[in-house]
């Protein structure tokens, strides 16, 4: 039984073998973010097995379902740069992405994701934070420090002689 | 008052104001080290309008280098006796303590409203940097030099180019964060453009720049607010053994 399954898992071709794909990962992988408002950062194909061929991205932008694609080549190993950056996309929308290598038909999973959305700088709030305890104690001490010199000074001159 | 009693009292005002002299002498020294900016971070404070810490220097070297002279004088009128230059060393002495600690008092409250928290610094970054005006060049030409030389990029982090929109995004629309943000060789190249564009971490500054602001600032605010509050207790208590002095005077 198990020469059997053996026989027939070496009979299966690597066309079905899957493509990984997948947002990169700030801790793995060593870059800031993957998520960007008008980008993402993703997997490339292994270099090893598909360095220097031809490959296309499909992705779809969901609410409209508007097919696009994007074509590069599959860099060699060693690759300079981890990710593929997949550029000209909107904020806040929701994308389908799947790698397809040309030629020997493997492709990847489906990857949906979203892209980030952008806040307006003038919606920060820099108003006063809060008052520090430095600034407390010096106003109140520096306070109580100039009426007991005016009281002493009237008292001084008032009561003197 | 015996005359003994009366003549250790007189130098016991002599002493601390000689004291208060050298204390006066040392506030305008500081603060002329503040006005003077070493760190050049003028224009972040200027460009909001919130520049009181520099005008809270100015103060206390007018105040610093009077409490000086005035108290030679009052070295001067203790040792001669003299009622009517102790009343009149008393009364400019009081004058100068109330501009003094109007400084000390404006520059620490001026600190929390500039560096309380990071969202000012952030909020001008994202509005000014960039722009091409005369206040955009000078934050411009500021943060370029704090990113460059501190190692740093953004108020919190480089994701605040990321998380907000700003003046430099709609310039600028395929750069993520300035290339001040990329480390550079040597020769002043960028190591990696292209990764530091795309965020690789070993190729961008990764800390934010608020902490080397905010410590900044705050260097300049004690300078000023809290050497200015301790000379002001020494001159109080100098003041209080003054009165007493004049009062026992004939």
């Amino acid at each position: 039984m198990l020469a059997v399954l053996f026989v027939l898992g070496m009979l299966c071709p690597l066309n079905f073998a899957e493509i990984e794909i997948r947002l990169l990962d700030p801790k793995i992988d060593g870059v800031l973010t993957s998520k960007f408002p008008n980008s993402f950062l993703l997997s490339l194909p292994n270099c090893s097995l598909y360095g220097d061929s031809s490959a296309e991205l499909l992705y779809t932008e969901l609410p409209s379902n508007e097919n696009k694609t994007e074509s590069f080549i599959v860099p060699s190993c060693p690759v300079s740069l981890p990710g593929f950056l997949l550029k000209n996309l909107k904020n806040g929308t929701t994308y389908n992405m799947q790698y397809k290598i040309a030629g020997v038909n493997d492709t990847s999973a489906n990857l949906t994701t979203t892209t980030t959305n952008v806040i307006d700088y003038q919606q920060i709030d820099s108003g006063l934070p809060a008052r520090s305890g430095a600034m407390v104690v010096i106003t109140v001490i520096l306070s109580v420090a100039m009426v007991a010199l005016l009281i002493g000074l009237i008292i001084s001159f008032l009561f003197s002689g | 008052m015996g005359a003994g009693a009366l003549t250790c009292l007189m130098f016991v005002v002599v002493a601390l104001n000689a004291i208060a002299a050298a204390a006066g002498l040392a506030l305008f020294a500081v603060a002329i080290w503040v006005a003077v900016d070493g760190y050049k971070l003028y224009p972040i404070s200027g460009v909001s309008g919130k520049d009181d810490i520099f005008a809270a220097a100015w103060i206390a070297i007018f105040t610093g280098f009077a409490f000086f002279l005035t108290c030679i004088f009052g070295i001067f009128a203790a040792l001669k006796r003299s009622r009517a230059l102790m009343m009149v060393y008393l009364i400019i002495m009081f004058i100068i303590f109330l501009f003094e600690c109007a400084s000390a008092i404006t520059a620490a409250t001026n600190r929390d409203y500039l560096v309380g928290n990071s969202n000012l610094v952030k909020k001008q970054m994202l509005q000014y940097y960039g722009q091409d005006s005369i206040q955009g060049k000078q934050i411009t030409q500021t943060w370029n030099r704090v990113m460059e030389q501190v190692e740093c990029c953004g108020a919190d982090s480089p994701e605040d180019w990321i998380l907000y929109n700003s003046t430099f995004k709609q310039i600028y629309p395929t750069y993520n964060w300035p290339l001040s943000c990329c480390k550079r060789l040597s020769s002043f190249e960028l190591q990696d453009p292209a990764g530091c564009k795309v965020g690789l971490t070993s190729t961008l500054f990764t800390k934010g720049c608020f902490n080397y602001i905010e410590s900044v600032l705050s260097r300049y605010t004690w300078a000023v607010s809290w050497y200015g509050f301790s000379v002001l207790m020494l001159v109080f208590f100098t003041l209080v053994i003054a009165m007493i002095y004049f009062m026992q005077l004939e």
